[in-house]
């Protein structure tokens, strides 16, 4: 039989690659999106006044951990709730115990949905802090607002991580020698 | 450019778990329909219904850049936003996609496109002594499948389950994920792809089988228009965006739930009467002499 161009060669090989890589990417990809970026996260703030314009907050994950903090936000008017796109805003977590400021601009760049503005943080130590958010207009006026945030220390092995990479290891091995046995049997045939 | 439509355009989220899974699932297929196209150039069988006729890489293909672009999208990331949005992203899922990757009767085609072990393992556990094709017939009956797809459909739009889905990217997903299966199974009803192993559906019972599905879906529709407040109070919080207060949205959803909902159950019924009446034209006349008697002209379909 005819095989499709990108698939003369040694097919046998090529299964048992294309299958192995293809699961560990796959596994890699879904491990590594546990803050689902297509969610906005845990609502920490809903319409906050902040001068002229109105601010809705989220964080994720939830809870709050040291790997990868992201902030996101929505801006508004306050008099009639439409977006304000091109604002500079802000964002500063400030540690309950006085230790180092973090600060980083939230952008529309940095967020999937570009309706909201986005800050990512890499806390170095769990505990209180107080979320800061200031807004600056284009036209000059400003806003701001806060609201506390407890982080946690998430480095330890999470069990439920466990569940899916065991199932996802366990399919890759299956695969692997189901495929090779097809090889060797063949091989074994073709002698 | 406007900055509200730059921000639609550019709200994309490219997520890799769903793009390795569809590469994966167009990959699989298009290797199945060259190996069978190849197959079936030596047979005799040369019409457009053939496997390896282009049209169905063409829809399962379409089926399967609609899905990224219902999963990744402005589409998807804006559902979050609104409701409209997330009404069009479940039409794709439910009433757009399924049926067009079930047109392209995938699975001989994703079978011949894996090795041959799997597509082996495959036939054996589908065979007519199998367990595994017992209990799946049993489970994947047209009355339950018809039962479990109204039930699933209604209980994501309850107010709770839907806040709860856009709050949590895990229950978002499954949200999806349930939706897009069980619309499978349901279309494969309509449609009638492999693995064919349910009794065939008559086409009147086809057509009556797809009409009983649109008044569970207008009802909901209904609901969702004739709502005196926000349903979904999630949307509440969120920027409104294109001038759309969020009563106005929530009134466009139901509406997209409503009509254009209802009108891919039509649609699919009249094609299903218009393929129904084609075989009807493709059977042989009777001779005039089965019709053309006396007897017959006076009584006709009455026999002795």
């Amino acid at each position: 039989m005819s095989q499709p161009p990108f698939l003369l060669g040694r097919h046998n090989l090529r299964w048992n690659t294309i299958l192995i890589v293809w699961s560990i990417l796959f596994l890699i990809a879904v491990l590594t999106d546990p803050v689902g970026a297509h969610t906005a996260g845990k609502m920490q703030l809903s319409a906050a006044p902040a001068g002229p314009y109105k601010m809705t907050v989220w964080t994720s994950p939830e809870p709050a951990t040291l790997d990868e903090l992201h902030i996101a936000l929505a801006v508004v008017l306050a008099e009639d709730a439409s977006p304000v796109l091109d604002a500079e805003v802000l964002v500063q977590l400030i540690p309950a115990d006085g230790s180092l400021v973090l600060e980083e601009p939230a952008t529309t760049e940095d967020s999937e949905n570009k309706f909201l503005y986005e800050a990512i943080f890499e806390p170095a130590t769990p505990g209180l802090y107080q979320v800061d958010i200031q807004v600056s207009g284009t036209d000059g006026a400003t806003g701001n607002t806060s609201f506390d945030l407890e982080i946690v220390d998430d480095s330890g092995l999470n069990l439920l991580y466990l569940i899916p990479v065991g199932l996802g290891l366990a399919a890759v091995f299956l695969l692997f020698f189901a495929l090779r046995g097809r090889g060797a049997s063949e091989r074994l045939e073709s002698q | 450019m406007n900055s509200t439509l730059r921000a639609t355009l550019l709200s994309w989220d490219l997520r890799l778990e769903v793009i390795l899974v569809l590469a994966l699932a167009g990959t699989i297929y298009t290797i199945g329909w060259w190996r069978l196209r190849e197959r079936s150039r030596t047979n005799l069988i040369r019409n457009r219904w053939r496997a390896g006729a282009l049209w169905r890489p063409v829809a399962y293909l379409g089926g399967v850049l609609l899905l990224a672009i219902a999963l990744m999208s402005p589409i998807d990331v804006l559902g979050g936003q609104l409701l409209t949005m997330h009404m069009v992203q479940h039409i794709l899922l439910v009433m757009i996609i399924p049926p067009l990757l079930l047109l392209a009767n995938p699975l001989p085609f994703l079978l011949w496109g894996m090795p041959k072990n799997v597509r082996m393992g495959t036939h054996r556990i589908l065979s007519h002594k199998s367990r595994f094709r017992y209990y799946l017939r049993q489970a994947t009956g047209p009355g339950l499948v018809w039962l479990v797809f109204v039930i699933i459909y209604w209980g994501w739009h309850d107010p709770n389950a839907y806040n709860l889905a856009l709050q949590s990217p895990f229950v978002h997903d499954l949200e999806h994920l349930s939706f897009f299966l069980v619309s499978m199974l349901f279309w494969w009803h309509v449609i009638g792809a492999g693995p064919r192993i349910h009794r065939p559906i008559s086409p009147i019972g086809r057509f009556a089988y797809v009409l009983t599905a649109i008044p569970p879906n207008m009802l909901a529709g209904l609901a969702i228009v004739f709502a005196s407040g926000p349903i979904y109070t999630y949307y509440e919080a969120m920027p409104r965006i294109w001038g759309l207060s969020v009563m106005e949205d929530q009134k466009i959803g139901g509406v997209i739930m409503w009509v254009p909902g209802s009108m891919m159950y039509i649609l699919a019924a009249l094609i299903l009467i218009s393929r129904w009446l084609q075989q009807e034209e493709r059977k042989p006349a009777l001779p005039q002499s089965a019709w053309a008697s006396d007897e017959a002209l006076a009584a006709p379909g009455i026999k002795k």
